[in-house]
Order: C-alpha cells, then sequence, then structure tokens
C-alpha cells in the first residue's frame, strides 16, 4: 500500500509537466515554465532517492535534500519574481535570494554530514508563504478578474501555501527525528499527501484557461477624453 | 486514519507535528476562503464606485451640452431679435431710396440707414465680445479679470476688486479662457444668489500649482452644499464649472471663513511642466 503511494506521490509530478506541455497557450508564460522545470526536476529527485539502486548511495540523499531545497526555492522565486507587481517586493525577493542560499550554504558546511537541512526547509516555506499571500494580496488589491479562482496563478500559489504551509512543521522537526523509524514513516506519508495536494492544485491551475482582464476598473473611457472632443 | 497513525499514542513529537500541520492547513485554508470572498467584495465595491462616478460624469456632460445649448440660444435670439429687426430697417430705408427721388429724402434715409448699421455692428461686436473677451486674448486673464471686475464696481452695485500677486507667465489661453469662464461663472452666482456688498479676487502661485481665491461677504455654499448640488439635477452653472476645472485637473473648494463672516471659494490648478520650466 505504500509502495503504491510513494510512486503516486513521484509520478503526480508528471501530471503538471504534461499538463503545460499541452497547455500551448501558457508556454510564453516564464514564470510557468520555471514551474515546468521544477516539477521535473522533484520527479527525478524523488525518483532517485526512492529507487533501490539509490539504497547504495543513502549518505547522498540529504546532499539531494539539500539541493532540492536551494535549487526548488530558486525556481519558484524566479516564478514570484515575474508576477509579483511590487518593485520593493521583487528587490526583497533578490535580498532574500541572496540571503537564503548564503545560509543554506552555512548550514551545510556546519552540519554533520547525513543531517536534513531543517533550518533552511523552514525559512524556504516560510518565505514562500510570505511571497504567496503577498502575491494573493496583490490580486486582492487590483482585482482582475470578478471570481479570483478563473485564474491560473491563483491556483499555482495556493498549492504552494497549502505544501509549504502543510510541511512546515515536518521540516522543523526532520533534523532531530529524521532517524527515528516513526518519525521517517510520518515525514514520507504527510510530504507525500502534501505533494499529491500541490500537484492536483497545480494540474487545475493548468486546465483552467485563464480570463485576464475581464474585468478591468480602469477599461471605461475617461469623462476628460469625452469633454476634451467636445470643447 | 492517516492522520490517527501520525499521531500514535506515546510520541509527543508526533502530536506536536499532527496539530501544527492541522493548524497551519486550517489557517491557510481560511486565508484563501477570505481572499476569495474579500475580493469579490473589493470588486463589487469597485464597479458601485464605478458606476456612481459614471453617473455624475454623465451628468457633468448632460450640463455642459445643456450650457452650450442655452449659449446658442441666447446668440441666435441676439442675433434674431435685434440684429435681424435692426438690418430689415435698414434695408426698407434703403428701398425707400429706390422709389424716392427726392435728394433731401434720400439723404435722409441712407443717414438713418447708416445709424442702424453702425448699431448693428455694435451690437454683432458685442456678442462677438461675449463670446470671447478680446481684453482675454490679447492681454491675458489679469487684464481680463480686472476688467469684469471693474465693471461690476463701475455698475455701482456692489465693490469689486482683484489682485494678481504672481501672474508673470501667462498661462496658455485656451487654460486662460477655462479659468475666465470660471471666475465670470463664480461671480455671476456672487451676484446673483448671494446679496453681497463685496468680491474680492486673488491669485497666487503655491508649487507647482497656481491658486485664485475669491472672496465675498454674502451668502454663499460650503463644500457639502457644493457636492450635494454637484450629485442633483439643479446646479447646472456649478456643474459647468466642474466639468470646465476637470479639463485642467483643477479642483474647486468651498468653504466659510474662520470668522464665519466671509465664504471663501478656491480654484487650484496645477501647472504644466511646460510652463514650471521655462524654456
Amino acid at each position: 500500500m505504500n509502495v503504491i503511494f510513494d510512486y503516486l506521490t513521484i509520478y503526480s509530478d508528471i501530471l503538471p509537466a504534461i499538463l503545460f506541455l499541452l497547455a500551448t497557450s501558457k508556454h510564453k508564460d516564464k514564470g510557468l515554465w520555471v514551474l515546468f522545470f521544477l516539477n521535473i526536476y522533484s520527479f527525478l529527485n524523488n525518483l532517485f532517492i526512492s529507487s533501490d539502486w539509490s539504497t547504495s548511495l543513502h549518505a547522498y540523499d540529504y546532499i539531494l535534500y539539500r539541493f532540492f531545497t536551494v535549487i526548488g526555492y530558486s525556481l519558484i522565486v524566479y516564478f514570484f519574481y515575474r508576477n509579483l507587481v511590487s518593485r520593493a517586493m521583487r528587490k526583497i525577493i533578490i535580498v532574500t535570494y541572496v540571503l537564503f542560499v548564503g545560509y543554506a550554504i552555512y548550514d551545510y558546511l556546519i552540519s554533520p554530514p547525513q543531517s536534513f537541512d531543517s533550518i533552511p526547509s523552514a525559512i524556504e516555506a516560510t518565505l514562500i508563504i510570505i511571497f504567496s499571500i503577498f502575491y494573493l494580496f496583490e490580486q486582492i488589491k487590483t482585482p482582475r478578474v470578478f471570481f479570483i479562482y478563473t485564474l491560473d496563478k491563483f491556483w499555482i500559489v495556493t498549492s504552494f501555501l497549502i505544501y509549504y504551509t502543510g510541511t512546515f512543521f515536518l521540516f522543523i522537526f526532520a533534523e532531530s527525528y529524521f532517524d527515528d523509524p516513526a518519525f521517517s514513516e510520518n515525514y514520507t506519508i504527510i510530504n507525500n499527501l502534501f505533494l499529491i495536494l500541490k500537484n492536483v492544485f497545480f494540474s487545475i491551475g493548468l486546465l483552467i484557461k485563464n480570463k485576464q482582464n475581464e474585468y478591468s476598473p480602469n477599461s471605461y473611457p475617461h469623462f476628460e477624453n469625452i469633454l476634451e472632443k467636445r470643447f | 486514519m492517516l492522520f490517527l497513525q501520525i499521531s500514535s499514542p506515546g510520541s509527543p513529537v508526533s502530536l506536536v507535528l499532527f496539530f501544527g500541520t492541522v493548524g497551519m492547513l486550517a489557517l491557510t485554508i481560511g486565508l484563501i476562503v477570505f481572499i476569495i470572498f474579500h475580493q469579490r467584495k473589493v470588486i463589487r465595491y469597485q464597479m458601485q464606485l464605478q458606476r456612481l462616478e459614471q453617473e455624475q460624469q454623465k451628468m457633468l456632460l448632460n450640463a455642459s451640452i445643456r450650457l452650450q445649448e442655452e449659449e446658442r440660444q441666447r446668440i441666435a435670439a441676439d442675433l434674431h431679435d435685434d440684429a435681424g429687426p435692426l438690418l430689415a430697417t435698414a434695408r426698407l430705408y434703403l428701398n425707400e431710396n429706390l422709389v424716392n427721388l427726392d435728394k433731401t429724402t434720400q439723404l435722409q434715409s441712407i443717414y438713418n440707414a447708416k445709424q442702424i448699421i453702425d448699431d448693428t455692428i455694435q451690437l454683432i461686436r458685442n456678442i462677438s465680445h461675449s463670446l470671447m473677451p478680446p481684453t482675454l486674448k490679447n492681454f491675458g486673464l489679469e487684464s481680463a479679470v480686472n476688467d469684469l471686475f471693474q465693471k461690476i464696481s463701475g455698475s455701482g452695485s456692489m465693490n469689486a476688486s482683484c489682485r494678481f500677486h504672481d501672474y508673470r507667465d501667462r498661462l496658455h489661453p485656451d487654460q486662460e479662457l477655462i479659468i475666465f469662464r470660471v471666475i465670470q461663472e463664480l461671480v455671476n452666482n456672487i451676484l446673483k444668489h448671494s446679496n453681497a456688498s463685496f468680491i474680492h479676487l486673488t491669485q497666487n502661485l503655491g508649487g507647482t500649482k497656481l491658486y485664485i481665491r475669491l472672496h465675498h461677504d454674502g451668502r454663499g455654499i460650503t463644500q457639502t452644499d457644493f457636492e450635494k448640488l454637484n450629485k442633483s439635477n439643479v446646479g447646472l452653472g456649478l456643474k459647468n464649472i466642474q466639468s470646465r476645472l476637470k479639463l485642467l485637473h483643477g479642483r474647486i473648494y468651498f468653504e466659510k471663513d474662520m470668522s464665519q463672516t466671509y465664504y471663501k471659494v478656491t480654484i487650484e490648478i496645477p501647472k504644466t511642466e511646460e510652463e514650471v520650466q521655462p524654456s
């Protein structure tokens, strides 16, 4: 049963990637391209870690986790960088990215070789949750559609929010309890569950035909223009 | 079943993990639900605001169209009632010359026709001046306003004075005309409704804005009254002021003096970049 669940999780990463390739209208969006790469990378990473032949490379699993934290964060943060309107927030993204990568390297150097990167993962989750909330706040501030859930990126950001809030405590405890078999089992269950949820939401986003600017507050002609023509 | 497995007894970490994860998830779902409903609320509110704005714009447009029509009717009436009969009379005098061969009568009728044509020229000049004051065109806003106030003072009904403190660089002629029309409308309103004994106008520059302020000691309106009148179907002149100022991206404020004796009307007009930076 657990094996099926594991495989379902691993292959769930493929679903959004395939849907993205099929949705040709979304190919122009560079923000979505990076998420396509994220899914492919996540799929390969999980496949590699869980495959039988990797058991001999168990020591490197931790390094793969650490790599995934940094590269996954880089790709997600690039998505937010492309999609957030606020210039100040984009600057914050750059600054926090540099600090985050710096800290992830520092954490790798000072931690024992076979240890889970709890702190970088928790920081990553916190930052992505903040950017997601800010993205949704921007959508409220300048609404483009009457129903926000008709926007593809709403679902994509929701998928990040659900995944990173769901696994936040898991990552925090992981460093101390990863060697505990009971915790390890819980880790797999929770992580897999939220990963599947993330991919489902992500896929919904890719299936939605975007209705941008269906409602625009500035779409009405200004009175000045009418008057200028009349005078 | 899944979470039962997670929260296995004897493991406090699993309990914290379970409640922490469930709590975070509940918060996230709550946040997303809040965003969905709040965003819809924001859009509804914005649409309502837009509808109101559109209605007001429609009213302003109607007011300006009605004012244009009234102006046309006035010019048509002036031409029809005054210039028409005068020219018809002149034609009669000239016709008389054709039938009457008496030299003295002919001279008399030509003289009368000339007088009538002179009157007609004067009348047409008056109409033309009311459409575009020549002082405004040739000498600018300051002189035109001075002229207007001198005429009011000269009539003896009211003491009118004006002072331009900083008007060395003239505005664009179109802008001057709009401002002059606004001042004219305000002065007309004061003359008609306020029963004031004086009007005083001052002009100042503040940063990149031009300020024109009118004081009078009669009955006046405050900003609340102005906004109320603007939203109602009455107050055509005020709507016209509003629409004219909108063209200049200007604002108007109606207020009562601190001493509660005078009413103040302040017009604020932003100067364009060309006017602010002398070439």
